[in-house]
């Protein structure tokens, strides 16, 4: 099988792989709601962190719990448990993020069974006490997971995970420069299938893959011109559930060609430093570096600044917004974002959408409306 | 069934004079005092300190709720991009705002801004989309939550912050923190929380002197002037009335036949109607987790060392800790106030207050055995009240009562 069909094979039937390597492996899973979640840690538990992305279920269980204005991610991961679907997980952890995910916890906690761990990050990354307190709890964190499994984690190993982690980190970041260059190289919807993958595969098994697609995709890139005329954009917000934008867009003669989005650029982006001494303070210090997540403080204009970062660097024609309905943090964001990026006349378009995004249509026609005017400028 | 007298409560009166006129402070332009807004949950004793006005944008989006503002004003926050998901309170004063709209022409700009995330995470969203607009400093107050316990790490990251903060109070006034005098003024936050708790309770007696409606409307004072003296004073008149009632046997409601608690915030635009609605079947409201909430950390206040009392005692709040630890309160207060029914505000704006209600409700029911409805609305946007809908849930929810004490 050529290595991007095992990633889509992979990424499309996440729990089969799961219930194959735990099987084989004897790994321990541990579920994970969003991408706060120290998995240098978990992996040096000899465990595998697997996030829980959306399902595409009618969320008829969850519905008893959950009022109808809740964001259909929350909605989606208490269906998918309720109903059985996540059974192979050992482990559930549950950051603080925002106040859904606060309530999720404390109804997962009342209303199913499982290990259940809340890791309360700070709410703010941009004070000395705020850290400390972040180095504490990891620290307490690593105690309760040795305790749960009855298990040691040494520093050593968490060290060869910060190792691991930071290669494979190095190396998406590598595709998606390949792909900066020449977007046809690989396609939206194969990149997203990569990093799906990423979100739940055993770490190392992850890398040699990885390596193995940079080799062909190198080879690919000496060999195919770069495409002229095309549009670059960016896409910002939380989890991307319609895996299809990018076809939708390429077909509209335009490349996603970067991203700000929690399981793409913002996971590569940021890294652990592996000389510090003090691998606690080490793994807290990657989260003060440059928070981009909107449910978290690191100033008040950051993200903004951020994205105009990227959009410069990366020649960016237009940026598309799309985030879930009912989701505070992003919607809270959006209209600075906007008017940021009006200031500097960049084209922007935002899709609200839900997990259950039927209405393709729809948005395909506001896509090409927003092409449009990108072209004209 | 005995009718009892109804009627008003005096002291409304007083407190009306007491925020006018501690808005007209606010707004003078001719006072040297700094502003400071701060959220309904943060710890205002030592802006007071510092002789800093505190500013409550929730109880101005509140007026604007009871005033019927909210709708218009959320209108213009749509506007101006922010979803119409996002909470009421937030919108109507962002957009309130940019235009000096609502009852008292816009708050006075805020010198600083002072958010703690205690009550949830809307409010670090809407006082950073604040501190752009208004390019002052903002100060956080992080408060992790307590879903089962408050952790020794989170006592001492917010202790550590309230240092920071009275820090950052100094710099920002240029004068020092007088230490002695935070202890004054926390000795009046303590009295006024413990008297506002004995006023709560007066409606354990039968007919109940006051409602969950009135609690609503003199909550005000606790929420934004915690710390004067002048709170322990009305307080302190407001129970003598509640007294008077008791002995008198004064009630909201003529017969009051179902004693009722309500959940969640309150539907400001609608206060009046719901509570003549549940009148006239002879319901009062006697118990509610809201106003509750400004005692319930009352247990982890030291009055002889309110400074290093403070951490525990803004953390662990009643949004701030587990569901189930809700509905343990809840359950409590069915058993103290003697509840034959819950009505539970499912609101759109507070996501933290309303996520996990679903449970906390068959909790109740499964418990206490007594009925329980959700009625799904909005605090300040009435454009998200369906009348209709509504009636026919009070109606059904009263026929279940009526038929359970027959
Ligand atoms: S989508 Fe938004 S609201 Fe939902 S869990 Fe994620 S951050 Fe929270
Ligand atoms: S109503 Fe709820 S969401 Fe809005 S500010 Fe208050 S606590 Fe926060």
């Amino acid at each position: 099988m050529n290595i991007l069909h095992k990633f889509h094979e992979i990424s499309n039937n996440s729990n089969s792989y799961i219930k194959k390597i735990k099987k084989e492996k004897n790994k321990i899973i541990i579920g994970s709601l969003c991408s706060f979640v120290p998995e240098e840690i978990i992996n040096a538990a000899n465990a595998v962190s697997y996030r829980i992305l959306p399902a595409h279920h009618t969320t008829l269980f969850a519905n008893l719990h959950l009022q109808s204005y809740s964001c259909g991610y929350i909605r989606s991961v208490l269906e998918e448990k309720i109903s059985g679907r996540l059974d192979f997980l050992d482990a559930v952890i549950f950051p603080h993020t925002c106040d859904s995910i606060q309530r999720l916890s404390d109804i997962w906690r009342m209303t199913q069974s499982g290990i259940h761990f809340d890791i309360l990050f700070p709410a703010k990354l941009n004070t000395k006490s705020s850290k400390e307190y972040l180095i504490k709890i990891l620290l307490r964190f690593k105690s309760e997971l040795e305790q749960k499994f009855s298990i040691t984690i040494s520093d050593l190993n968490i060290k060869k995970s910060i190792f691991l982690i930071n290669n494979i980190k190095n190396n998406i970041k590598k595709i998606y420069n390949i792909r900066e260059k020449n977007p046809l190289i690989l396609k939206g919807k194969d990149i997203f299938a990569v990093q799906k993958a990423g979100t739940f595969m055993d770490k190392k098994e992850f890398l040699s893959m990885l390596l193995e697609l940079i080799a062909e995709l190198e080879e690919k890139f000496l060999k195919q011109k770069s495409p002229k005329g095309r549009k670059r954009l960016i896409i910002s917000g939380n989890i991307c559930s319609i895996s299809n934008i990018y076809s939708f867009i390429e077909d509209l003669k335009a490349d996603i060609i970067w991203d700000d989005l929690c399981i793409g650029s913002k996971y590569f982006e940021n890294k652990i430093d592996e000389n510090q001494k003090n691998i606690f303070k080490a793994i807290a210090e990657k989260y003060f570096k440059k928070s981009i997540c909107p449910a978290k403080h690191l100033g008040i204009r950051n993200r903004g600044e951020y994205l105009l970062k990227i959009i410069k660097k990366k020649k960016i024609d237009g940026v598309i917004f799309l985030f879930l309905k009912f989701c505070d943090p992003h919607s809270f964001d959006y209209p600075y974002l906007k008017e940021m990026l009006n200031k500097e006349k960049i084209p922007c378009l935002l899709i609200e959408t839900e997990i259950f995004e039927k209405n393709t249509t729809r948005i395909k026609t506001r896509y090409q409306a927003f092409l449009e005017i990108i072209n004209k400028i | 069934m005995t009718e009892n007298k109804v009627e008003k409560i005096k002291a409304g009166r007083q407190i009306k004079e007491i925020m006018t006129q501690y808005y007209m402070e606010a707004k003078n332009p001719n006072s040297n005092k700094k502003i400071a807004w701060i959220t309904s949950g943060g710890p205002v004793e030592p802006l007071f300190v510092m002789d800093i006005i505190p500013i409550y944008p929730e109880n101005h989006s509140a007026m604007i709720g009871a005033l019927k503002m909210g709708g218009d004003l959320c209108r213009k926050a749509e506007e101006m991009g922010y979803s119409n998901d996002l909470c009421s309170y937030a919108k109507a004063d962002i957009a309130c705002a940019t235009i000096n709209g609502g009852p008292i022409g816009g708050l006075p700009k805020p010198d600083m801004l002072i958010c703690c995330n205690n009550i949830c995470g809307t409010v670090l969203k809407w006082y950073e989309v604040q501190a752009r607009y208004f390019n002052v400093p903002l100060f956080i107050i992080d408060t992790p939550v307590c879903h089962t316990s408050m952790a020794k790490e989170a006592k001492e990251y917010v202790k550590a912050q309230i240092n920071e903060y009275i820090k950052f109070l100094e710099i920002i006034s240029n004068k020092k923190f007088d230490y002695d005098k935070l202890e004054e003024i926390g000795l009046f936050s303590f009295t006024a929380q413990k008297l506002w708790q004995k006023i709560l309770d007066t409606t354990i007696h039968s007919p109940a002197p006051m409602s969950a409606f009135d609690a609503f409307f003199h909550l005000a004072l606790i929420v934004t002037l915690r710390g004067k003296k002048q709170v322990v004073d009305y307080y302190q008149k407001l129970l003598n009335e509640m007294n008077q009632r008791i002995k008198r046997k004064i009630s909201t409601v003529k017969n009051e036949t179902h004693r009722l608690l309500w959940d969640n915030l309150p539907i400001w635009h609608k206060t009046r109607w719901l509570s003549d609605k549940f009148a006239s079947h002879n319901g009062n409201f006697v118990a509610d987790t809201y106003t509750a909430a400004w005692c319930s950390s009352l247990k982890f206040i030291d009055k002889t060392n309110f400074l290093d009392s403070m951490a525990q005692a803004y953390t662990k709040i009643y949004l701030n800790k587990g569901v189930d630890q809700m509905a343990q309160d809840i359950l409590k207060m069915i058993d103290k106030y003697r509840i034959d029914g819950v009505v539970m505000h499912s609101n759109r704006s507070c996501k933290p207050y309303s996520f996990g209600q679903y449970d906390i409700q068959k909790i109740i029911q499964k418990q206490k055995k007594i009925p329980v409805i959700i009625l799904e609305s909005d605090m300040t946007d009435e454009r998200l009240f369906s009348k209709s809908q509504v009636e026919t849930r009070i109606d059904a929810f009263i026929e279940i009562l009526d038929t359970s004490i027959l």
